[in-house]
């Protein structure tokens, strides 16, 4: 069975004071197996950030289902779905989102906290995803004492931290330079390595030739997937750059 | 760029602002109304003609410089706030492409607009509700009331210059801010005081210092002078420790309880203690300042609200008698006849007479070891300052005269009254001469002075007239020029029967004394009810005015408080719900950080008002009151009535708070 199904996804925004509807995503259909790297392409204002949302349980969507492990999660009533996501799910985002009111390991703590654990607990969990991303010199310090892809790699301790099914991540490239980028790349190829699905919404095509299965998503479909298989990354890479010429073109759908 | 262009940019730019700037202006015009008024008030012709005007003419015009003041402090305070806020939006405009030189003209042009508005505002209201504190003025100091509308022109030059200066202080205050910072410091402005504060373990310590100091002053002064004199050195103690206590002292807390590793990591420890080291940073001034202003809104109506409802009764208690009598005796011997140069006159000046109470007392300072007094000398030492007890010496036969008692003492015996303190000695020993107790009174009616309250004192019945005089040829010995007399105390009332008013009887009085009426003073009941009166009705009209300044200038701040966290906390809050913190979390976590703020300075509040208590009773004592129920019910009073005033505020602001973070829920 894959870890996630996404089924029928439809989702239409309603804004308050207009009768102006938006169809973000009109039939979203994949599913991904566990262990999976899979990014997700498409232009802006596409509905990525709009299929992310619904995954992290953060929006409901308008129809079809969402499973996890089996579960649905848009069925989750609102008092279990905090737990649910912390426990389930990691976050990275495009602005790393970290609390500057805390020091970088309290920021990375914040999910466990939250689940009441204990303090040798954390501490024991934090030490090897520390060393890991090559953070423990930066734990004491606080987010605005940091650089970006420090900020970026604290965020994805905290992701990790809690050992979640599924990382959901933003365009975590996107505020970063290239080597950065590059770093940051390279780290959720090892945490793949390790059996950590990831699903990353990108704009890069560099960022995302780094995974097994691209999707593409235009007019709230997926469009068109591309898997990595046996390619290269540079053939990998200029396969996604053709496919978003096509797709800019308007072309029909096809292979 | 034209001036109609600059013009049209400042006022879109209020507008826009206008979640800020309208609390500003209102409380511009507010205090410029009082300010106005105040001045208008002390300057009215009419209030000359109304018996006590002229005293509360003169608080007035002392409460007017504390208006003044205030208002430069609080006003610029506010205006500060407003600039850290708007820095972004300047650095945009400068970004964007508009000079500093430009970006000033807008800041003078807004400047002015907010000047212009509050001042015509602040006047016209001001005129319009002058009339009718005068008239409630008219009505506390008993007057009639003349008619007629007074405009004080001079009183709207004064606020005119005063506020100018102030606006134009501001202003440049605003240009320097602006000035000094480059674009990204200007765009990063209001987001700046986002780092860590830092321990300050010393500041904490001495703020602690400060506080205890101020408090143990006020629980240890034993006597109303001295806590007269003490009273502003507590105050300022407090204030600073108030001030260092909720900028460090709060932070040195908060970051041991986060050093406490099994309490911090706990789910709402965790988040409440690292926001609070935020919060307590950017708000300690303001939470300081708001602490302070309820304290001081609390003691001032507390006391002058005692004082005006105890008037009665301090009347009473001070001036028992409509007529008091008091003579100084120069030359001692005088002292033997000025009962029967009395009696003389009031039997000359043919008024009828009741109540009398006759005595004469011969009053010296003291210096106290165990049971010895000593006449001091220019040698003693500041310790020996704080052992003053004055001696108040009677014989005993003004004793047995005003007691209508009986009583007999040996020529080396005496009776004492230790007003209120232990007294378990034996003997005593004044200025090297042995008495022997022969008993301690309970209380004493040879004391209309009322002195007993004031100092530390206690009285001394010897049993003749040769030793007080031996008592006083001693003390003249000892203190020379400084030396005291013999004091004669003649207080009665007039006959129901009799015709003639108090004042008449006065002027007879004087007119047919035989003896020496330099240092005669006659007091009467009515005249003093008048100075009180207008005493106590300016005390409390200046309390109720400047409660006012106060309770607004809170308002403001907590306002402003809540704008600004709500703005900060939007976004943490925000955070937190995309890391799995549920909504109910996050509303519970808010109420608590925001009432604990909250109601920090009120809480705070209460408890300096409670170690005032002591040392504000004994004041109060100076000033004649000392009904300490009455006290004790006013500030309870006062308490729950500003308590209930500040829960109220507290929706109204906290209305801001939520409306802002309201998304992120
Ligand atoms: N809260 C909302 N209310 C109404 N419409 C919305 C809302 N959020 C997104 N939309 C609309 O839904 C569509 C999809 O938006 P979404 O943010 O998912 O795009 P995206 O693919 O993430 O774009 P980008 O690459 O720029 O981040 C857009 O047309 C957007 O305007
Ligand atoms: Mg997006």
């Amino acid at each position: 069975m894959s870890l996630l199904t996404v089924n029928r996804l439809k989702k239409v925004y309603t804004t308050r004071f207009s009768q102006n509807q938006v169809l973000a995503l009109s039939d979203v259909n994949f599913s991904i197996e566990k262990g999976e790297y899979v990014a997700i392409m498409g232009e802006s204002g596409s509905g990525k950030t709009t299929l992310l949302n619904i995954l992290a349980a953060l929006d409901k969507p308008t129809s079809g289902t969402v499973l996890l492990n089996g579960k649905d999660i848009t069925k989750i009533n609102e008092k279990e779905i905090c737990a649910f996501r912390r426990n389930h799910l990691g976050f990275v985002f495009q602005d790393f989102n970290l609390l500057d009111t805390f020091s970088n390991m309290d920021n990375i703590f914040l999910p466990l906290v939250l689940s009441k654990k204990k303090y040798p607990e954390m501490k024991l969990k934090l030490e090897p995803i520390a060393r890991q991303l090559g953070i423990e010199s930066i734990l004491k310090k606080y987010p605005y004492e940091i650089s970006g892809g420090q900020k970026q790699r604290v965020a994805v301790a905290r992701a990790l931290i809690t050992h979640p099914d599924l990382i959901l991540a933003d365009e975590p490239t996107g505020a970063l330079d290239s080597k950065s980028t590059e770093e940051l790349l390279r780290l959720f190829s090892k945490i793949n390595e390790n059996n950590q699905t990831i699903l990353m919404v990108t704009h890069s095509i560099k960022a995302a030739s780094h995974a097994q299965r691209v999707l593409f998503i235009k007019d709230g479909v997926v469009f068109h997937q591309i898997y990595r298989g046996d390619k290269s990354m540079d053939e990998m890479y200029q396969n996604i750059s053709d496919t978003l010429t096509v797709l800019a073109t308007g072309g029909a759908r096809n292979e | 760029m034209s001036k109609a262009f600059y013009f049209r940019l400042a006022l879109d730019n209020l507008k826009k602002n206008s979640k800020m700037y309208i609390p500003f202006i209102l409380s511009c015009i507010l205090t410029i109304m009082m300010y106005y008024m105040v001045s208008s008030l002390s300057m009215n012709p009419n209030m000359m003609e109304i018996v006590g005007g002229d005293t509360m003419q003169q608080i007035l015009s002392f409460g007017l410089y504390v208006i003044a003041f205030f208002a430069i402090i609080f006003l610029f305070y506010t205006n500060s706030f407003l600039i850290k806020r708007r820095k972004r939006e300047f650095g945009l405009f400068n970004i964007l492409g508009m000079e500093k030189k430009h970006l000033s003209i807008v800041i003078a042009l807004e400047s002015m607009i907010v000047f212009l508005v509050s001042m015509v505002l602040g006047i016209g209201i001001g005129i319009l509700l002058d009339k009718a504190f005068y008239l409630l003025i008219a009505k506390m100091l008993n007057a009639s009331i003349a008619l007629g509308f007074y405009i004080s022109y001079q009183s709207i030059v004064n606020s005119i210059i005063l506020f100018f200066i102030i606006f134009l202080l501001m202003y440049i205050f605003s240009l320097i801010q602006i000035n000094l910072a480059n674009p990204v410091e200007l765009l990063h402005g209001s987001q700046q005081g986002e780092k860590e504060p830092k321990t300050k373990w010393l500041l904490a310590l001495i703020g602690l210092i400060c506080l205890g100091s101020g408090y143990y002053m006020s629980i240890s002064i034993q006597d109303a002078v001295t806590a007269f004199a003490f009273f502003m050195i507590a105050v300022l103690l407090v204030i600073i420790g108030t001030y260092m206590l909720f900028t460090s002292g709060s932070i040195v807390v908060l970051k041991l309880l986060r050093k406490n590793k099994r309490y911090y990591y706990k789910t709402n420890h965790f988040i409440s203690v690292s926001n609070m080291i935020y919060r307590m940073k950017q708000n300690a001034v303001g939470l300081g300042n708001i602490c302070i202003l309820s304290t001081m809104v609390l003691v001032m109506l507390s006391t002058t609200i005692s004082l005006w409802v105890g008037m009665n009764d301090i009347i009473e208690t001070r001036f028992p008698r409509d007529l008091t009598v008091s003579i100084n005796c120069v030359d001692p011997n005088e002292a033997l006849n000025t009962i029967d140069n009395m009696d003389y006159a009031i039997e000359q000046a043919g008024i009828q007479t009741d109540d009398e109470l006759v005595y004469r007392t011969l009053s010296v300072s003291t210096i106290n070891k165990g049971n010895t007094y000593t006449f001091g000398n220019e040698n003693a030492s500041l310790q020996d300052i704080s052992n003053v007890v004055v001696l108040y010496f009677i014989t005993l036969d003004d004793y047995n005269m005003t007691e209508g008692t009986n009583v007999h003492l040996d020529s080396n015996e005496v009776l004492v009254f230790p007003a209120g303190k232990q007294f378990e000695d034996k003997m005593i020993d004044i200025a090297s001469n042995t008495f022997k107790v022969k008993g301690v009174l309970d209380s004493i009616k040879a004391d209309s002075n009322y002195s007993a309250n004031l100092q530390n004192s206690m009285f001394i019945v010897v049993d003749s007239m040769d030793t007080l005089l031996m008592i006083d040829n001693l003390q003249k010995q000892a203190y020379g020029d400084n030396a005291s007399y013999i004091h004669t105390s003649y207080d009665f009332n007039l006959n129901k029967s009799e015709e003639m008013s108090i004042k008449e009887a006065m002027d007879a009085l004087i007119a047919n004394y035989p003896g020496d009426t330099t240092y005669m003073i006659v007091d009467t009941k009515e005249e003093n009810y008048e100075n009180l009166l207008s005493l106590y009705a300016s005390f409390l009209f200046i309390g109720i005015f400047l409660s006012f300044l106060f309770i607004m200038a809170t308002v403001l701040i907590m306002y402003y408080k809540q704008i600004t966290e709500g703005y900060e906390d939007k976004k943490r809050f925000e955070i937190m719900q995309k890391v799995g913190l549920d909504k109910r979390e996050v509303k519970k976590t808010i109420n608590s950080q925001v009432l604990t703020v909250f109601f920090l300075p009120l809480v705070v509040a209460a408890i300096h008002i409670v170690f005032a208590f002591p040392m504000i009773e004994k004041m109060l004592r100076l000033l004649y009151l000392d009904n300490t129920n009455l006290y004790i019910m006013t500030t309870v009073i006062c308490f729950g009535v500003f308590a209930l005033v500040y829960v109220l505020i507290y929706f109204l602001t906290s209305k801001v708070y939520y409306g802002i973070v309201h998304n992120a829920m």
